[in-house]
């Protein structure tokens, strides 16, 4: 499944995307692992946020191939 | 009729204000509120560079706008966020609530820009002559947004 990453996570990790094999049932927090793991707990403090399928998660949804999940840090808009 | 766009150029205040008002005759009042890129922290900001991520951008505003109209009698609202590079000064984001009565537009504009403050996935970079870097969150962007639950 396809990963995003947005601003200052994107730009640490040198990647707006990636493709990720996903086990079955996933979480969120399971895929954070997965993802620590590859990259470094570093890229992935406490403050970074799940969205999937473009809404904040929490830590127990469980994921499919087909949804859209994205990594970014705290929002600056406005 | 509520408004939400996502652009690079910039927008007007006074024609945004008329087009909330346009066919509306009940409508007594507009409260809007601009933002600009500023320098607070004297280390000559030059430029900023604002990222978002579209689809869920404008998913987070439109539930903001429902949100507010949830909780006040109000009629349009326009959301006008600004992205790519922008120098100081610039508009970077404009926020109208309409309504018949001037409170409930007032709350109603500030809740909504509160919200879009925490809630919406914008991020800014800020440039200088040397340096780039990341505007970290505020947690008083928090606790403004707290003060409405």
């Amino acid at each position: 499944m396809k990963i995003l990453y947005f601003a200052s996570l994107k730009e640490a990790l040198k990647l707006s995307s990636e493709e990720i094999i996903l086990a079955t049932n996933t979480t969120t927090a399971q895929l954070k692992k997965q993802l620590v793991d590859k990259h470094g707990e570093h890229h992935f403090p406490s403050n970074i946020l799940c969205a999937v399928n473009q809404e904040i998660a929490n830590d127990t949804v469980i994921i499919s191939e087909t949804d859209e999940v994205a990594f970014y840090p705290p929002v600056t808009g406005g | 009729m509520d408004k939400i766009i996502i652009q690079q150029q910039d927008f007007d205040l006074s024609t945004e204000m008329a087009l909330v008002k346009n066919n509306h005759s009940d409508i007594g009042a507009v409260v809007s509120f601009v933002g600009f890129v500023r320098d607070l922290n004297d280390s000559s900001i030059q430029k900023m560079t604002l990222e978002h991520y579209p689809g869920m951008t404008e998913k987070a505003l439109k539930s903001i706008v429902e949100q507010a109209k949830k909780r006040w009698s109000i009629g349009g609202t326009t959301i006008i966020h600004r992205v790519g590079d922008l120098n100081i000064h610039d508009q970077i984001v404009l926020v109208i609530a309409s309504s018949k009565h001037r409170r409930s537009a007032f709350e109603a504009c500030e809740f909504m820009m509160d919200y879009l403050k925490t809630q919406a996935p914008f991020w800014k970079k800020e440039h200088t002559q040397n340096k780039s870097s990341w505007v970290e969150a505020k947690s008083s962007d928090k606790s403004q947004k707290n003060r409405w639950e």
